[in-house]
């Protein structure tokens, strides 16, 4: 194992396989992701790229039937998550070491405890305070997160909160027991753009506040923009570029980032046609054979069929899973294209 | 913009009542979804529609088609006003308004071929034989990129945006002059929502359409849109030319709204604008001007009085009082 004293998260080789009636799902087919100590890393890809899968592997919270975690490895301090027996997992990892933030608010709230009980149990076990104090912090966490009044909201149900303030309450949550780790999954995508810039004003705040890492999962490059360190670029199971944020978005390696850049109508000039990639995302029953973006790819080798690429570092910090960067078949400089506007 | 406007739009409104009660009803007041809206629509243009959710958006859209009855004001099509028109005189001018809805899955019926969802408001017109529309839907499955095997399949067997793309054909079917796109890229993933973005330009050129193209995504609007309506509470904030109203915007929510909008460009810039609270509920909207509880600028004036809906110049529309 060759982490290093600033990584935090250690994925290898993870693969998660979901059994169903067509067939097995090969999820994830074989991530590799560190994230370093107090760094934000976004991950982005399409639906079913397998984004939510990683996350939901990392605290083993994948449903078992259908769900099956084949192999692979998940360090955090030193121990491979996957050896712990369940129970260290929910008392110690779960809520406690990582926490996790759901895209939806609306459900992941239960509609009949007071939001005040909700925040403060989750204090209570991890931090083993009595209730008293457990909700004196619950309020303290509200009032950090920006709810007007916590101390009078405590006693509300859910209901009585707008999405925006109930995304507040579940990020208080999970940060009220200074978790090393926050994964964030899709955190904005159910919230209007002026709600969605003042929660992330307020992650960013408290995440340099708390020094905690962050996993940031999204299909929307322009919240990786605004808030990631440096960036993984998910497709159908894997990962196929990892670099930094602003050469993610400056020079784009993988022909499926390129396509993905092109797709913005922000990038290009109104009322242009937009580059799309065609065709659909594979179905993972039976992905392509060899690298698994081929069949879309404009760039296409006859190799890319037959063989599946691995990620490969090009430039310092910068990995990209293509044939087209291996040696001696083509220079990277003359696929410039790839540039942003 | 010059020249006679297809739609013109006075004074809007449609109110839902709100009601307590099942058997001695009483009135409680109205959710004023949409309140006394006015724009105009030239022919051949796409005007976007943005705002928050809630914000009466697809009210407006559906309104000016008259799927709802408006609660006030006057809906001018062609010069011609049809506000009151009954479903019988409305029927003719059906075929030349059309709608793109958001949710592709929904608003497919599962028990019809694509075939027979494309084809079938042809023959409920008795515009067409079941020959006649066989042939112009395999036309349009070209038109809108599928193939003519997918004429015998039902909805279930097609992915999100090969949904939405029977759906821009079954809009097109009726040779329409007016389709209302009600955020019809919002359900999809991003390189498919590029497909679809390209499509609709494609029809709109090739069909010589007219846009009201509804969306939360201002990203998407810019792109496709001339001009751009501002909506927030009801009511109208602002409307320009898209360059202009990127370049200049003059409504503090307008101003809000664009620097909300997570760039790839304007990367881990401190933000500009960040708006604080939440959206009032339209049951019971602020006095004065609808924005004033969250408006950085607000002066007393906008406690109390509602901002005209004027042209400061070069049709450039706004409802402020910073700007009378």
């Amino acid at each position: 194992m060759y982490t290093t004293p600033d990584t935090l998260l250690t994925i290898r080789n993870l693969h998660t396989y979901f059994y169903t009636e067509d067939g097995v799902v090969k999820a994830l087919n074989g991530v590799n992701l560190e994230i370093k100590r107090g760094e934000v890393l976004g991950l982005v890809g399409e639906s079913g790229s397998g984004k939510s899968v990683t996350a939901l592997s990392i605290l083993r919270l994948i449903q078992d039937p259908p769900g099956k975690i084949m192999q692979g490895e998940i360090w955090l301090d030193g121990d491979n998550l996957l050896d712990y027996p369940m129970e260290r997992m929910c008392t110690e990892v779960r809520g406690g070491k990582i926490a996790m933030i759901f895209q939806d608010p609306m459900t992941s709230l239960n509609p009949v405890f007071q939001v005040g009980v909700q925040v403060a149990e989750a204090i209570k076990i991890h931090q083993h305070v009595g209730w008293k104090a457990a909700l004196q912090r619950a309020i303290g966490m509200m009032q950090r997160v920006g709810i007007p009044a916590a101390e009078r909201r405590t006693a509300d149900y859910p209901h009585q909160f707008s999405g925006g303030m109930k995304q507040r309450i579940m990020i208080a949550m999970a940060l009220s027991c200074h978790p090393q780790l926050l994964i964030a999954d899709e955190p904005t995508t159910a919230l209007d753009v002026t709600i969605q810039a003042q929660i992330l004003e307020e992650m960013k705040q408290l995440r340099a506040e708390t020094g905690a890492s962050m996993l940031l999962i999204t299909h929307d490059l322009g919240v990786i923009g605004e808030m990631a360190d440096r960036v993984a670029v998910m497709y159908a199971g894997n990962i196929v570029e990892y670099t930094d944020a602003e050469t993610l978005f400056s020079t784009p390696k993988h022909p499926y980032t390129q396509g993905l850049l092109h797709c913005f109508p922000e990038a290009t000039a109104r009322k242009s046609q937009l580059e799309p990639i065609e065709g659909m995302v594979p179905n993972l029953v039976h992905p392509p054979s060899g690298c698994r973006f081929h069949p879309r790819c404009k760039l296409a080798m006859p190799m890319c069929a037959a063989r599946e690429p691995h990620l490969k570092e090009i430039a310092l910090g910068h990995q990209v899973s293509c044939w087209l960067y291996e040696d001696g078949v083509i220079q990277p400089d003359t696929m410039s294209r790839g540039n942003m506007p | 913009m010059t020249g006679q406007p297809l739609l013109q739009i006075r004074e809007l409104s449609k109110y839902f009542p709100v009601t307590r009660g099942a058997v001695f009803t009483r009135k409680l007041g109205d959710i004023k979804a949409v309140d006394r809206i006015s724009f105009d629509l030239y022919a051949g243009e796409t005007l976007g529609l943005v705002g928050e959710s809630g914000c009466g958006k697809t009210t407006t859209g559906r309104v000016i088609l008259k799927l709802l009855e408006p609660s006030g004001g006057q809906i001018v099509y062609h010069g011609r006003d049809i506000t009151h028109l009954d479903k019988r005189a409305m029927a003719p001018l059906r075929r030349e308004m059309q709608i793109i809805f958001q949710d592709p899955y929904a608003s497919l019926n599962p028990r019809l071929t694509v075939g027979e969802a494309i084809g079938e408001p042809l023959v409920a017109h008795g515009m067409a034989t079941r020959a006649e529309a066989k042939e112009r839907v395999l036309d349009l499955l070209r038109v809108v990129g599928l193939a003519p095997f997918h004429y015998n399949r039902y909805p279930h067997e097609f992915s999100g945006g090969q949904r939405q793309r029977i759906g821009i054909a079954r809009s097109l079917v009726m040779h329409p002059t007016f389709v209302v796109a009600d955020e019809p890229v919002s359900a999809l993933d991003v390189s498919i929502r590029a497909q679809i973005i390209n499509l609709l330009q494609h029809i709109q050129a090739a069909f010589h359409l007219t846009f009201l193209f509804i969306s939360h995504d201002l990203g998407v609007v810019r792109h496709l849109s001339d001009r751009i309506v501002v909506m927030y509470l009801g009511q109208l904030a602002e409307m320009a030319a898209t360059d202009q109203l990127f370049a200049e915007p003059k409504h503090p929510y307008t101003q809000a709204l664009l620097s909300a909008v997570p760039s790839i460009k304007q990367r881990k810039q401190p933000r500009r604008l960040v708006l604080t609270g939440d959206v009032p509920t339209p049951f019971n909207p602020p006095q004065g001007c609808r924005f004033h509880t969250r408006c950085p600028m607000v002066m007393d004036t906008c406690r109390a009085v509602e901002p005209p809906w004027h042209d400061t110049g070069d049709g450039h529309f706004v409802a402020c009082h910073l700007f009378t």
